[in-house]
C-alpha cells in the first residue's frame, strides 16, 4: 500500500534555503521510501544493480548537497539538488561507479542531516 | 549479602539491557582436513585456512526476540594482517545462505586491500561501531591490515532461520572464506596473527536494528596457532607506491641460463610472490607485467610536467643549485639520450596536454605512453618504459653512477626464506606517482651539466611530502535542462591541476569544456569513452591558477533527469604548487 502525502509550506526560507516562497507539493512515496524523521534520506533498496529511488525528506525547502563517499572517505561523486518540503523523490545511478558499498549522505549547508549506506550489485 | 546484591544488580542490569544479544563469530579450520585451528593443531604456512562465519544467541528467550524482530539484512566488515594471510581468489561463498531456500536473497562480498579501521574502534557493540562509521567514516591507509566486507539481504526469510533453535548458533556458516598463511608469517608479531569484525548490523527491512550485536572474541579478535614451515622457498617483493595495486600485476621469473626454467604468478596484496620449487644453483632475473593498465595515463600528470620545467631551468644564478638530483635527471630524460633539456621539458609538457602525436612520439623514440583510440572511444594505451631494479640498487648513487646497477636479477641459497626485493620505475614518471619512493640522496656534490649519469647531486623534488588541497566539485541541473560539473578553486599558488571524470554516457553526453583558469595557462582536456580528463597549466610558472569556477564541464542530457547521484565518479585528481610541490585534490 503507498500513502499518499501532501505537505503545505509556506514558510519564508531560512537555512539551505533560496529566497522562494512555495506553495501545495503534493509527492507519492511507495512505502519502503517512507522517512518519520523530520530529515533524512533512504534509498529503496540497499542493494543497486543499477538505479535505485530514494527519498530525500526535508524540512525548509532550498538547496541540499548529496555526496558519495568511498571506504577512503573520499567524495567521489557530488550534488547540489533543490528541494520542496517533505518528501523528494530522486534516483541513485550506480553504473558509473565502481563495484563498492558507498556512503550516501545528505547535507544542508555544511551540517550532515542523513545517511544511508548503499551496496552496489555486478 | 552487599556483595552478592550488587553482584545481582550488576548481571540484571547487564542481561536485561542486551535483551537481543546476537554473536557474529568466526571459526577456523585448515582447509585440506577440516580440522579445527588450535594449539594442539596449529595451522602452517602455505596450508590453506578456511574460515566460517556464524551467528549465535545466547539463549531461547534472545532467539525469540531476534526471530520476532523480522531481521533480515546483515552487513559486516571483518579485517586480517595481509602481511600474514592471503586472500584465494574466488574462495568466499554463503553457503548458509545458499541452504535457507530463501525466495530471493541478495549477497554481496567485497575487498578492500591496506585498510585499517581505527576511528570507531572503542565502541565494544558493532552496531555502535556501524553508526559511528556511518556517521564519520573511520577507515585509514595500512599496509597490514585488509578488509572484507560481507552483506546480505533475505526476502521470505530471515536472520533467525539461519540459527539452529535448539542449539542457538548456526550450524552452517552463513559466509566462508579461504586464506593463504604466508610463508613469512611466523615474521609477524604473535599478537597480529589475527581476524577480527571490525564494524556491522543487523536490520529489518525499514532499517531498525539489533542494538546488542557484539564481535566474537572482542577486540582482541581472533588469534591464529601457526607454524613455521621452516622449508627452502623464495619470496619475491616488489616495493609498489600506493597508486598502484599490486595484485593488478603479473610477476615473471625467468632462469638467465635456462629457457625452461620460469615462474609466473600474480602479486598478493603486500606486492609478493612466493616460489616454492625454485632451483638453488641458478641465477634468475624478474619481472611484471600490469593486467589491467587503466592506470597508465595517470602515471605522468601537471607535476611532472611542470616540475621537468624546474630540473631543467630553475638552477640558480651560477646553474648549480638543482632541483634534480641524477636519478631524477634520469628519469625526466624522456628521450634517453643522456641531456635533460627544454626538448624533454616539452615532450612531457605536450603528453600531457594531450598535444603530442604518436608519430611525434616515434620519431623522437620517446619514452612515454602511446594510445589508440577505437571506433566507440575507447582509448587503448600501449607503455613499455618501465621495470624492475634490485632495491638495494635503488640509491641515487647506484642508480645514477653505472647502468651496471639497472639490474633485477637474484641468486637464491640453500636453507630458509631467500627474500629478494625491487624497486618499479617508470619513465618520465618525474613526481614517482607511479614509481617505487625514492630514498633520499646520501651524497652531496654538485651536479655536473647535461649528464646524467654521473656525478651525484643533492635533489630537492623527489623528496618533498605530498600535500592535498580542498577543491570543490559539484554536478547541478541548469534551468535549461543541461548538467553542469563545476570545478571551484579556493587556494592559489597553484601552477597546474588536472583530474578525471567518469560520466554515465547512457544519459550524459559531454558537450564542452569551459575554461576561466588565468590568461597566460595552458588548459587541456581529453575524452577516453566517457571518462574526461581536463586540467590547466602554467608551463613556465609565471601566472598561478586563477581561485574561484575556474573549470565547467556542460553535459547534455539524453532523458529527463531530476538528479545526478552517481551519474558522475570523480578521481585521480592532482595539482602541483608553483615551488613543485605535489598537491592531491580533496573534494569537499
Amino acid at each position: 500500500m503507498k500513502k499518499f502525502i501532501t505537505l503545505i509550506s509556506l514558510i519564508m526560507l531560512t537555512s539551505c534555503a533560496e529566497d522562494l516562497e512555495f506553495e501545495y507539493v503534493s509527492v507519492e512515496v511507495p512505502d519502503n521510501l517512507l522517512i518519520e524523521k523530520e530529515v533524512g534520506i533512504k534509498l529503496e533498496s540497499k542493494f543497486i544493480d543499477d538505479v535505485a529511488l530514494m527519498n530525500v525528506k526535508i524540512n525548509a525547502a532550498g538547496i541540499f548537497t548529496i555526496k558519495v563517499i568511498d571506504i577512503r572517505n573520499e567524495v567521489v561523486s557530488k550534488e547540489v539538488v533543490r528541494g520542496e518540503v517533505g518528501d523528494n523523490l530522486f534516483k541513485v545511478y550506480t553504473n558509473t561507479l565502481p563495484i563498492s558499498s558507498y556512503r550516501i549522505e545528505l547535507f544542508c549547508d555544511d551540517e550532515k542531516v542523513g545517511a544511508e549506506v548503499v551496496n552496489l550489485l555486478q | 549479602m552487599i556483595k552478592k546484591l550488587f553482584t545481582f544488580l550488576l548481571l540484571f542490569t547487564t542481561f536485561t539491557s542486551f535483551s537481543q544479544r546476537v554473536i557474529w563469530e568466526a571459526k577456523f579450520f585448515i582447509n585440506s582436513t577440516s580440522e579445527v585451528v588450535t594449539e594442539q593443531t596449529p595451522i602452517m604456512e602455505g596450508d590453506t585456512l578456511r574460515v566460517e562465519f556464524h551467528f549465535r544467541v545466547l539463549d531461547a528467550a534472545k532467539y525469540q526476540t531476534l526471530d520476532d524482530a523480522d531481521t533480515k539484512y546483515f552487513f559486516g566488515d571483518f579485517q586480517y594482517n595481509n602481511d600474514a594471510f592471503t586472500r584465494v581468489d574466488g574462495g568466499s561463498s554463503f553457503p548458509g545462505i545458499d541452504n535457507l531456500e530463501d525466495g530471493s536473497p541478495i549477497t554481496a562480498t567485497y575487498f578492500y586491500d591496506n585498510y585499517l579501521f581505527t576511528s570507531g574502534r572503542s565502541y565494544d557493540v558493532l552496531q555502535n561501531r556501524y553508526s559511528d562509521w556511518v556517521a564519520n567514516g573511520g577507515y585509514e591507509v595500512d599496509d597490514q591490515w585488509s578488509v572484507v566486507r560481507t552483506t546480505f539481504q533475505l526476502s521470505d526469510k530471515e536472520v533467525a532461520n539461519l540459527i539452529d533453535s535448539t542449539t542457538l548458533e548456526t550450524s552452517i556458516p552463513f559466509f566462508q572464506i579461504l586464506f593463504t598463511v604466508n610463508q613469512n608469517a611466523h615474521q609477524q608479531d604473535i599478537t597480529d596473527l589475527k581476524f577480527f569484525m571490525s564494524l556491522g548490523t543487523m536490520q529489518d527491512l525499514d532499517g531498525t536494528y539489533i542494538n546488542d550485536f557484539d564481535p566474537g572474541h572482542g577486540e582482541d579478535g581472533y588469534v591464529m596457532d601457526l607454524v613455521d614451515d621452516a622449508g627452502d622457498n623464495v619470496i619475491i617483493k616488489v616495493h609498489l607506491p600506493e597508486t598502484l595495486d599490486p595484485t593488478n600485476f603479473n610477476v615473471y621469473v625467468n632462469s638467465t641460463t635456462d629457457d625452461t626454467i620460469s615462474y609466473e604468478g600474480t602479486l598478493d596484496v603486500n606486492g609478493e610472490f612466493t616460489i616454492n620449487d625454485i632451483p638453488y644453483d641458478g641465477e634468475y632475473y624478474a619481472s611484471i607485467s600490469p593486467i589491467d593498465n587503466s592506470y597508465i595515463p595517470d602515471i605522468h600528470t601537471v607535476t611532472d610536467a611542470y616540475r621537468s620545467f624546474l630540473g631543467v631551468t630553475d638552477v640558480g644564478i651560477n646553474g648549480t643549485e638543482r632541483q634534480f638530483d641524477v636519478f631524477e635527471t634520469f628519469i625526466a630524460d624522456v628521450n634517453m639520450d643522456d641531456i635533460l633539456d627544454s626538448r624533454d621539458v616539452y615532450w612531457l609538457l605536450a603528453y600531457v596536454t594531450g598535444i603530442l602525436t604518436t608519430e611525434e612520439s616515434q620519431n623522437n623514440n620517446l619514452c612515454l605512453p602511446t594510445s589508440t583510440t577505437a571506433e566507440d572511444g575507447t582509448v587503448t594505451w600501449s607503455w613499455g618504459c618501465y621495470t624492475l631494479v634490485n632495491y638495494d640498487n635503488y640509491t641515487e648513487e647506484l642508480l645514477g653512477t653505472s647502468m651496471d646497477n639497472w639490474v633485477s636479477s637474484f641468486s637464491p641459497s640453500f636453507g630458509g626464506t631467500n627474500y629478494f626485493e625491487f624497486a618499479h620505475w617508470n619513465h618520465s614518471d618525474v613526481d614517482f606517482s607511479h614509481t617505487t619512493p625514492y630514498p633520499a640522496s646520501t651524497t652531496e656534490s654538485p651536479a655536473r651539466e647535461g649528464f646524467a649519469h654521473k656525478t651525484p647531486t643533492v635533489g630537492t623534488l623527489a623528496h618533498r611530502t605530498v600535500g592535498t588541497i580542498n577543491i570543490d566539485m559539484v554536478a547541478d541541473i541548469r534551468d535549461d535542462g543541461k548538467v553542469e560539473v563545476t570545478l571551484k578553486l579556493n587556494d592559489g599558488d597553484l601552477a597546474g591541476l588536472q583530474s578525471r571524470i567518469k560520466y554515465n554516457e547512457s544519459i550524459l553526453y559531454l558537450e564542452e569544456v569551459i575554461f576561466d583558469t588565468g590568461n597566460t595557462l595552458t588548459n587541456f582536456s581529453s575524452l577516453d569513452k566517457n571518462n574526461v580528463v581536463f586540467g590547466t597549466i602554467s608551463p613556465n610558472g609565471d601566472e598561478q591558477v586563477k581561485e574561484g569556477e575556474i573549470v565547467k564541464l556542460i553535459f547534455e542530457t539524453l532523458e529527463q533527469i531530476n538528479n545526478t547521484t552517481g551519474l558522475f565518479y570523480f578521481y585521480n585528481t592532482d595539482a602541483v604548487k608553483l615551488n613543485g610541490d605535489k598537491l592531491i585534490l580533496n573534494i569537499q
